[in-house]
């Protein structure tokens, strides 16, 4: 109770600071340059992006403060730091007993997908060791199963690639790989691979995409299991994308491109990435009127998907906040 | 449900919805010498499929209303059923962008026609060579007096988006591939004289989208070894559906004895209020001699009527399946345009949206709070909707709603229900529907969309009206003059109550 009660008081007085310090606040973050990229107006980008500082319940959620960093980030933006404290603040607080961490405030049920987020929000403000990160390994090795998988939350056991992945994403941030059982995961994983090449989110029938690609891909590099021929019928795969084939018919999607470029790096075919159709892409995304980008063509931006897409100007040069890296840890 | 009993139902649980006392307005005796009308769309936004052939989330079906007001002295009379009958005029409404001849060449409405008469028995879908909605009218037709929420009323007209001659309008993609639509056709209505004279007339939007379902579920159904087309999509959700805990893969479901298998209605086993229900029919009493197709996994005891509404299974499923979250959309608590028509369309596109970074979630909640706050176990209820003066149960605003006796700094006397639940709340002499001024909910004047601001901008457009600063006539019905012919013609906030 005690502890709560001095939690609470000690949020209350800094979201007092953050109103009281707003004016000044402003002023340093007009002091931001934008590096525009001839194709899209970054100012506009910011300003869309932006719109969320004006909730009295900034920074949100925990994938709401994670895209006002990256974007802002990615965009060569300073983060001013009252606001750099305040998402700090907002993720700490949405770590649990157990290490996990939440989508938000409401909810008390920490997760790896949530947890991975919050890693990066904070591994981008450069505040990794704001939070508990013994916790956090001792929480993601706690989700492993017999099968070699990790499962998505104490509450949600069972195992899939995406939450393998995810784990051993954030296993690899806190220097807790040694948590893996680096044989019964890679079996584990690359029962995804599909005959075509690349790896599907499901095991059995079905086809590849680029998101398990690159989730499969990134795991077995991490467990130092990735292997020539797995690697060559990845890249065989993804040549029959939209996202490498200008003829595909299929329909080009905002995620699947980001994961095409991962994947092609993941297994070191980072020079056939086609910046050429990734740029045009964006550019079909790209919504004026706003300055953010769609997750299809024709729909209308999200700040979700406005991170995304530069997320991909990052991989591809286009965005001069030199991210990328960071962004992977 | 017989359609018989359906058809009084589907006015959106709208008695459930009404909170305020009868018009004071209504029932003078004058017999007006002009007439005025105001229209809109209940919602601001219907969902439409673009299939029917697999199973069926929502049917064409739009709503609109309009309130009538009768001049002949300083105050205007307002035209009900009774009074209607007395001055000898009728409200009617025909669709302006929907024809007969685009709708029934439609491919996608086509197949509503094919399958309509088995998702719903009993209905007909095109009646003399006319298309009619659920509800029995048509694109278009006379408007009917709801003695319950003291409107004009067409329920249920047969409203689709469609493939619009001026390519500009046609702003909404279509996921399955084909040629990009137009989400807002329009609808107008007038008042008439017993010899069809039109004595007044306006004009609403009727919006009808696509959802976002395909987007997704297209390469869901790809990924797990399904044709990504609608079809594809449809035996995915079947499987997936047979491994829940109610083993039923609807594939296997043939309701009308027919050898094919489908099409299923989801609210014949999860009730569904937006289908007019308040409890599931449950498929035998729908279709009797339903079979279960050969190499199913479950026998007729299984196929129960499930105790969760339709609004409850989807949007909880959606908000906590660990495939959705980690392999979709780690945000889609928030992001209700996954599925809601946000697909160019910005089905939230009010004044709300204009002026503050206020979210969907800010009224109704985040898809976590709503099934934590037991919102989605009485979809559609008065209780679970926001108000004026606050947020829906459970959700947490970032912003302060309206203050109840507060409009634009002026303190009015306080009535806690007054604003009720603005979709069908009334007030002005406890007379005038919130919308009638405001506009539809989600579209709040003035919306962001230029084609919503059409109609208070024609009404509030006389050069004679003055508008303060930051105000014009895209703004709320607030031009005295307008309704009350001795009053000043500068815009204005009225009394609310």
């Amino acid at each position: 109770m005690f502890k709560k009660s001095c939690m609470f008081q000690l949020a209350a007085a800094f979201a007092l600071f953050v109103v009281l310090a707003a004016p000044a606040l402003a002023k340093e973050k007009a002091k931001g340059t934008h590096k525009a990229v001839a194709e899209f107006d970054f100012k506009k980008t910011s300003a869309f992006i932006k719109e969320m500082e004006g909730r009295p319940d900034f920074p949100v959620a925990t994938v709401i403060a994670n895209d006002y960093v990256y974007t802002l980030l990615a965009m060569g933006e300073k983060i001013d730091a009252g606001r750099q404290n305040a998402i700090i603040l907002a993720t700490k607080l949405a770590q649990q007993k157990n290490g996990g961490f939440t989508p938000d405030k409401s909810n008390k049920n920490g997760s790896i997908l949530y947890t991975d987020i919050a890693l990066e929000t904070l591994a981008l403000l450069d505040a990794n060791n704001a939070i508990d990160r013994t916790k956090v390994k001792t929480f993601a090795a706690s989700l492993k199963n017999a099968d070699g998988g990790f499962g998505f939350s104490p509450e949600a056991k069972k195992s899939s690639l995406a939450t393998t992945y995810y784990a051993v994403h954030v296993l690899k941030g806190v220097n807790g790989l040694d948590a893996v059982d680096k044989a019964k995961t890679v079996e584990y994983v690359k029962g995804f691979a599909k005959k075509e090449g690349g790896f599907g989110p499901e095991k059995g029938a079905g086809v590849a995409n680029a998101r398990s690609t690159y989730m499969a891909a990134y795991v077995l590099n991490a467990l130092g299991a990735m292997d020539e021929a797995t690697a060559k019928k990845a890249v065989q795969f993804l040549e029959k994308t939209p996202y490498l084939d200008k003829k595909s018919k299929e329909r080009p999607e905002l995620d699947e491109q980001l994961y095409a470029i991962r994947a092609l790096k993941e297994v070191a075919a980072g020079n056939r990435v086609d910046k050429a159709i990734a740029l045009n892409f964006m550019k079909r995304l790209y919504i004026k009127v706003n300055g953010g980008f769609g997750p299809l063509e024709g729909y209308g931006s999200t700040p979700d998907s406005t991170t995304t897409a530069l997320r991909i100007l990052s991989e591809i040069g286009k965005a001069k906040g030199g991210i990328p890296l960071v962004a992977k840890r | 449900m017989k359609l018989k009993k359906l058809v009084p139902a589907l006015a959106l649980t709208a008695a459930a919805l009404t909170a305020v006392a009868a018009p004071a307005l209504a029932g003078r005796t004058t017999t007006p010498s002009s007439y005025k009308v105001v229209a809109w769309n209940d919602l601001g936004m219907h969902c439409a499929c673009p299939t029917f052939a697999g199973f069926l989330l929502l049917p064409p079906f739009n709503t609109v209303r309009a309130q009538v007001l009768g001049y002949g002295s300083n105050d205007p009379v307002i035209i009900d059923s009774t009074n209607a009958g007395t001055y000898g005029v009728t409200v009617s409404y025909a669709m302006a962008d929907n024809t007969e001849a685009t709708l029934q060449a439609d491919p996608y409405f086509q197949q509503w026609i094919t399958y309509a008469p088995k998702l719903f028995p009993g209905f007909v879908p095109v009646s003399g060579g006319k298309v009619q909605g659920l509800a029995g009218n048509g694109i278009s037709g006379n408007m009917t007096y709801d003695t319950n929420l003291k409107d004009w009323t067409a329920v249920g007209i047969p409203a689709y988006p469609l493939v619009d001659a001026n390519t500009a309008k046609n702003i909404m993609t279509d996921p399955l591939g084909g040629a990009n639509r137009n989400p807002y056709p329009m609808t107008n209505v007038y008042v008439k004289n017993a010899s069809g004279t039109i004595l007044a007339q306006t004009s609403t939007v009727t919006p009808v989208a696509f959802g976002g379902c395909c987007s997704c579920h297209l390469s869901l159904a790809a990924a797990n070894g399904y044709p990504a087309t609608s079809a594809g999509s449809f035996a995915y959700l079947g499987k997936m559906h047979g491994m829940n805990s109610s083993k039923i893969d609807f594939n296997y479901l043939d309701p009308t004895g027919d050898g094919t298998s489908g099409p299923i209605r989801c609210s014949w086993c999860h009730w569904d209020p937006a289908m007019g229900e308040t409890a599931a029919p449950g498929l035998a009493n729908v279709w009797p001699n339903y079979v279960i197709m050969a190499g199913a996994g479950f026998t007729k005891a299984d196929v129960k009527v499930s105790q969760y509404s339709f609004s409850d299974v989807l949007h909880r499923f959606h908000s906590q399946s660990t495939k959705v979250l980690t392999q979709y959309d780690a945000n889609v608590a928030t992001n209700c345009y996954d599925c809601h028509p946000g697909n160019n369309v910005n089905c939230y596109r009010g004044s709300h949206k204009a002026k503050t970074a206020l979210w969907c979630v800010d009224c109704h909640g985040n898809l976590n709070q709503r099934t934590a706050a037991g919102q989605l176990t009485q979809p559609w209820k008065a209780s679970t909707l926001p108000s004026c003066t606050a947020a829906s149960a459970g959700a947490n605003p970032a912003f302060a709603c309206h203050a109840t006796n507060t409009v634009n700094g002026t303190v009015y006397p306080t009535n806690p229900s007054l604003f009720g639940k603005f979709i069908n709340g009334r007030g002005h002499k406890g007379s005038i529907k919130c919308q009638t001024c405001h506009g539809s909910a989600h579209a709040e004047a003035p919306s962001t969309m230029t084609l919503d601001n059409t109609q208070l901008s024609n009404l509030q457009g006389s050069t004679s009206y003055s508008f303060p600063a930051g105000k014009d006539k895209t703004y709320a019905l607030g031009v005295c003059v307008y309704c009350h012919p001795t009053k000043t013609s500068t815009w204005g906030t009225p009394p609310h109550l």
